[in-house]
């Protein structure tokens, strides 16, 4: 499994797509500071800020798995590692944990840009520390959402062969029962309560959440992370390789 | 007796309705270049696939060096070496990117390889290029050089020489006999294009309809197919008599009451209807005959209707 993790992080940083997006996030990331330090706000209120944008990185996940994942079933170099005798097992979690340390070094380079034009634009009031403890159980309910929207990704990345299906499969379950439900409200008012529990809502709620009810969260994102995880598994083991 | 490296007991294949193989055995002893012939549509890619785990089989049984389970077929397939249809690579890397990503993938320690892979196949000098430029006899390499990365024990090769042209085929052939030539490499090899089978198969395996409807090893594919002389004669009988007596010549066979085939004389068979006329047999007809792979193969699977 190592070894296909470490094949997976080779090929993607000799190409310039991981290199654009980093550079593009971290880009935005700092014009997000250039902006806000207009209004002269602290560092800290920037920090907040980042409670704003939770919902968004779901939408570039899906860059993530193209890159390990999709593109290989798109060029048929999957076969390759098929047939040299590797799992199709081993095959889909490694490529699921590339795709998530892909995805958390992009999100690392692009907090810390973050944090440092956060320092470099603006001052800090001195609750610096406490702002930054105070962030971290709705990063950590963000990163699990993460997670389970990656291994959605990934999991289409294996069975959808087309890349411009597989982009619309994933926003499709990512957003449609959102409508779907939102829609059949109108018939029950039941539905608005499923409509809570989708992943992208869930996501979306986190930052009107209070700490001590992120447990909640939780719980549907990791039911979501099981279910995407091993429906994907099971599919991927009856699908023929191209 | 050689070792038995692949054989398949009853396997078979179905899409929906479809069945793409069905109960084939097929069995190929190490050292073998075995030719797979069929035409389109036969079940030979879904035969490969099938050996190579690309496709589950819906029946029957598989042994592969060996293995017969599942975790064992995973470490005979690492001892295998596969290029189903076009070869796939990732488009934005290099000959040499795309090999050391497959070499890390299989946990290959010898950096060596790649190169010597590269080497093996005439790629070696292509440095950046990326294989989204290469033409198609230089991807068609590239998937050999995956092919034999680490030195398999079975190479399994589906239309390796599809859209190659006459220099990269008679190249490609040079390199397949010397894998079985130098390392005893045993080749699964299936292509279309016959003539080239017939230069380098050790044993033909024909496909029709999702079958293997004759296995013969080259030796008896040539017998099979030899040249000879179809002599149309009045009296077959006299005439042997004739071959015998006459000309000290015992290679014929009696076909039929009309039709003698003769394995000698093919190149002088003025020699052979002088002395039947001159002894009184009548010859009607004198006709080389004899049958290509191609034309051996559109035999055996009824006719020009079915290529």
């Amino acid at each position: 499994m190592f070894n296909l993790i470490k094949a997976d992080l080779y090929k993607s940083f000799h190409r310039a797509y991981l290199y654009v997006i980093i550079i593009c996030l971290a880009g935005l990331a700092v014009l997000v500071n250039v902006i806000v330090a207009q209004s002269d706000c602290s560092v800290e209120k920037a920090l907040q800020l980042i409670l704003e944008l939770l919902v968004y990185p779901l939408f570039l996940i899906c860059l993530f798995s193209d890159m390990t994942t999709a593109e290989e079933n798109k060029e048929h170099s999957l076969k390759n590692t098929i047939a040299a005798g590797i799992s199709r097992t081993k095959v889909y979690f490694a490529k699921q944990i590339s795709t998530l340390v892909i995805g958390l070094i992009t999100g690392i380079i692009t907090i810390g840009v973050y944090m440092a034009s956060d320092f470099l634009l603006m001052h800090s009031d001195g609750s610096f520390s406490q702002t930054f403890s105070d962030l971290m159980p709705y990063l950590g309910t963000a990163f699990l959402c993460y997670i389970a929207a990656c291994f959605l990704s990934t999991a289409l990345a294996f069975i959808v062969k087309k890349n411009a299906l597989f982009s619309i499969s994933y926003f499709g379950i990512l957003v449609f029962p959102v409508l779907l439900f939102r829609l059949l409200n109108y018939a029950n008012p039941i539905f608005l309560k499923f409509e809570e529990l989708t992943l992208f809502m869930q996501t979306n709620s986190i930052i009107t959440t209070a700490p001590e009810q992120l447990i909640n969260i939780v719980w549907v994102a990791a039911i979501h992370l099981v279910v995407f995880c091993f429906g994907g598994l099971l599919i991927f083991h009856r699908q023929e390789v191209n | 007796m050689s070792e038995n490296i692949l054989s398949t007991n009853k396997i078979s294949k179905k899409f929906g309705n479809f069945q793409a193989v069905s109960d084939l055995d097929l069995e190929l002893c190490r050292g073998e270049i075995y030719g797979l012939i069929g035409k389109n549509g036969a079940g030979k890619t879904t035969l490969l696939k099938m050996i190579s785990g690309l496709s589950n089989p819906s029946g029957g049984s598989l042994r592969l060096l060996g293995e017969t389970t599942e975790s064992g077929f995973q470490k005979a397939r690492a001892k295998t070496g596969c290029m189903i249809e076009s070869p796939g690579f990732l488009p934005y890397l290099s000959a040499n990117d795309n090999l050391e990503y497959y070499r890390l993938q299989r946990g290959i320690k010898d950096k060596s390889r790649v190169q010597k892979a590269l080497k093996f196949v005439g790629l070696s000098g292509t440095g950046t290029k990326k294989f989204k430029n290469f033409s198609l006899g230089m991807k068609q390499r590239l998937g050999l050089a995956l092919a034999v990365l680490d030195d398999p024990e079975l190479l399994i090769l589906d239309e390796p020489i599809n859209g190659l042209d006459p220099m990269g085929i008679a190249e490609f052939r040079e390199m397949i006999l010397s894998l079985n030539h130098e390392k005893g490499t045993t080749v699964l090899i299936s292509s279309h294009i016959l003539g080239e089978l017939s230069q380098i198969a050790t044993t033909f395996g024909f496909m029709n309809d999702g079958k293997l409807i004759e296995h013969i090893s080259a030796a008896d594919l040539k017998e099979k197919c030899k040249m000879n002389l179809k002599l149309t004669v009045d009296n077959t009988e006299r005439a042997a008599k004739i071959l015998e007596q006459n000309l000290s010549c015992n290679e014929f066979q009696i076909e039929n009451e009309r039709e003698i085939h003769l394995d000698a004389f093919l190149d002088t068979p003025e020699i052979v209807v002088k002395e039947l006329v001159e002894n009184d047999v009548m010859v009607s007809g004198v006709e080389r005959t004899g049958l290509n792979l191609e034309e051996y193969f559109i035999n055996l699977v009824g006719g020009m209707q079915h290529v």
